[in-house]
């Protein structure tokens, strides 16, 4: 897998623009594994299986880098935070679609594993991913991409840098203010 | 550095950062998850519970998201066989009444374990196996292993639940020695809520001892193995005197019906045991009062005295630990490597060995040497010396006069870490003058050391020597986070021909560059640097 800190994201971005649409699949290449496994995380288990996640995502990722108007790189946010925001309201309709088909299992409904449940919410507790997704909501644009890029993506401290045009250091330093600030948001409602 | 002020890119200069030194290192802690120690974190968060849950909640979601991120990149073995849904990869233990496995779950995309029971389908015993799964299913709480479900495949019933990577207390005693007290009562305070969780889902866990919770990497604990528990009534229905005799309270020893409060004399048990390093090794004299009224409250021989509810247990436990935390906010869990002596000379002169240095001025004699703790003492290190898995390293320091010592560690992927001085342990800066002082140091009567954490390609330290208190190092000291309780991959190593190597590391040689007016009178400040190389590693 490509690590994220191969060629500048600005760089092929800049190609791209260009009318390069090698650096699209560069590109697609790069952000499409781990985004995939986010994504497939995030869905109900009984929504799509991983190589149909993995369609979903990298239909999404070529139709939004193929019409990049509404991102702009110089406004603060990366093109991962981009991405991953346009893939969340994708998943969202997904997600809605499969409540609505409803899910049925042989098994007594207490033994079932849920499968209106996402794979994230059994790994890490409905209740807790829905509190850290109300807080994160409340913090800055910036702020969100880099705690989803950490937290959620898995991306180090390096591949970050290379994705908000920024230093190792800095990231770390912006990284541990901006969960200083989502524990703040989240003690202030358990209050 | 670990701490570095922003620069003019700073990504996050937005004003909204809290000014919270407490908070913002717990969060250090966390966001490095080989690191994550919540016993640090607990103890800096003691006083705001608040901001201590929503920290656990964060990690929660960042363990989950990793979790999934890992499973899907290793490559899966051809399965033994399906059960259900499940593709079932390796057996890890087999028990007297069931099997247990490590599975791959395709719809949720990750490891679980599951536990296949061994009893014919349709017998009591497979039926009661259910039934427990599914009251199982029913508790969701950090410390005890969720279950994700049950069902009878093919002739079998099984249970499956989430896969822990990490290993049982009982293994973690046998690696690492007895807990220090910090560290026991956190293990306390974790598992109370876990037995709150049972308790109030009607479920006696009965049999709680250090086998069966396990200490996952990053350093949650976890309650595991609910075969024994259940209904108290189907407990003592089928067989009231099963568990292990040492945390089974006398009354039941004698005959008396199980209750879920039981668990907690277990559990202060199971406490002792880890003060004690095995279960089977005395008490330990220096256990902290406020801990040795929780423990002797919760094993009082009048079962009346003992607590009845595990909240309330946990309420004293966590003022125990905050009470020791005053003095002790830093309990190692050592990491294990293999790892070759190289040494480096920074500023001074170069020697082949890792020998004691001695430097000698008309106004200032010192001496210090690193070694490794052996079983029945300590070792001096050689150059090129095989460090193996487990070991500790300490730094034996004299001086004619009191000095401020200050041990930095970087390693290859640039983290700083502060090895000295340590919150909480007994030895603090300025060091005594004519007297050998062994560093980190001690509390409560238990020496410790440091155990060396890497990626696994480099691990550099300086140690710095001063008359009076060195305000760059001290900065770094007030913010770094503690470099304690890391666990990470094993390096293979080889010795680096001694001399000729200069430190590597960006923060400490910035460090060295700003000490540089410092270091040219060696009446005020001295330094001395290890390396410690992995052959293999990419950055030489």
């Amino acid at each position: 897998m490509p690590t994220l800190t191969d060629e500048p994201t600005l760089t092929l971005l800049q190609r791209l623009r260009a009318g390069d649409t090698a650096a699209r699949e560069r590109l697609v290449a790069r952000y499409l594994p781990r985004l995939t496994r986010w994504a497939h995380g995030r869905l109900p288990t009984g929504a799509r299986d991983l190589s149909d996640t993995h369609d979903l995502v990298q239909v999404t990722l070529v139709r939004v880098l193929s019409h990049l108007e509404g991102f702009e790189h110089s406004g603060g946010g990366s093109l991962l935070g981009y991405l991953q925001q346009a893939l969340l309201n994708v998943l969202r309709n997904e997600i809605r679609r499969s409540r609505r088909r409803g899910e049925h299992g042989e098994l007594p409904e207490e033994l079932a594993a849920d499968e209106t449940e996402s794979p994230l919410a059994h790994a890490a507790g409905r209740e807790s991913l829905e509190r850290y997704e109300r807080a994160l909501a409340q913090l800055t644009r910036q702020q969100q991409e880099l705690i989803v890029m950490r937290m959620e993506l898995g991306l180090d401290y390096d591949e970050m840098a290379g994705e908000v045009g920024s230093t190792r250091d800095a990231v770390r330093m912006a990284l541990r203010r901006a969960v200083a600030r989502l524990v703040e948001v989240m003690s202030d409602g358990a209050r | 550095m670990a701490r570095a002020d922003s620069g003019p890119d700073h990504p996050g200069k937005d004003g909204t950062g809290p000014d919270d030194p407490d908070l913002e290192r717990a969060i250090a802690h966390l966001l490095d998850a080989d690191a994550a120690d919540w016993s640090i974190a607990t103890g800096l968060l003691a006083s705001r519970p608040h901001q201590l849950e929503a920290l656990r909640v964060v990690a929660d979601v960042a363990a989950g998201c990793r979790r999934l991120q890992a499973a899907a990149t290793t490559a899966q073995p051809a399965p033994l066989f399906r059960w259900g849904g499940l593709e079932v990869r390796e057996q890890v233990a087999s028990g007297a009444s069931a099997d247990v496995y490590r599975a791959y779950d395709p719809a949720l995309g990750i490891d679980v374990a599951l536990k296949l029971h061994r009893a014919a389908p349709h017998s009591p015993t497979a039926a009661r196996f259910l039934t427990e799964a599914r009251h199982l299913a029913r508790v969701r709480q950090r410390n005890v292993v969720g279950v994700y479900g049950a069902a009878l495949h093919d002739g079998r019933a099984g249970l499956w639940c989430e896969w822990i990577e990490g290993r049982p207390l009982t293994q973690v005693l046998r690696d690492h020695g007895a807990y220090a007290p910090a560290e026991a009562a956190y293990v306390g305070v974790e598992l109370c809520a876990a037995l709150s969780a049972l308790h109030a889902a009607g479920i006696l866990h009965g049999d709680l001892k250090p086998a069966n919770v396990l200490r996952e990497r990053g350093g949650r604990i976890v309650l595991v193995d609910l075969g024994a528990g259940g209904k108290p009534d189907d407990v003592n229905a089928a067989s009231a005197d099963y568990g292990t005799p040492a945390y089974l309270p006398p009354e039941v020893l004698t005959g008396a019906a199980r209750r879920p409060e039981h668990d907690l004399y277990a559990l202060a048990r199971l406490i002792e045991t880890l003060l004690a390093g095995a279960a089977d090794a005395s008490r330990p004299a220096a256990i902290p009062p406020a801990l040795q009224r929780v423990l002797a409250r919760a094993t009082a021989a009048d079962a009346d005295r003992r607590y009845a509810r595990a909240a309330e247990m946990q309420r004293d436990l966590a003022a125990a630990l905050a009470e020791i935390h005053g003095v002790d906010a830093s309990p190692p869990q050592p990491a294990r490597r293999r790892w070759v002596a190289a040494l480096a000379l920074a500023g001074i002169v170069a020697l082949g060995v890792l020998a004691a240095q001695r430097w000698t001025t008309s106004s200032w004699n010192t001496e210090l040497q690193l070694l490794r703790r052996t079983d029945v003492g300590v070792a001096s290190l050689t150059s090129g010396a095989t460090l193996t898995q487990g070991d500790r390293l300490v730094l034996d320091l004299s001086s004619s006069r009191p000095a401020y010592a200050y041990v930095l560690n970087e390693d290859a992927g640039g983290d700083l870490h502060v090895l000295f001085p340590l919150r909480g342990l007994d030895l603090a800066n300025p060091l005594p003058a004519k007297a050998r002082v062994r560093l980190p140091g001690s509390n409560g009567g238990r020496e410790f050391s440091w155990e060396i954490a890497s990626s696994g390609q480099r691990e550099e330290f300086l140690v710095v020597l001063a008359s009076a208190p060195l305000a760059q190092i001290q900065r770094l000291v007030d913010s770094a986070a503690l470099a304690l309780d890391v666990e990470r991959g094993v390096g293979r190593v080889r010795a680096e021909r001694p001399g000729g190597v200069a430190l590597r590391g960006t923060h400490l040689n910035a460090l060295l560059e700003e000490l540089g007016p410092d270091l040219r009178d060696a009446d005020r400040v001295r330094v001395q640097a290890y390396r410690f190389n992995d052959p293999d590693g990419a950055s030489r």
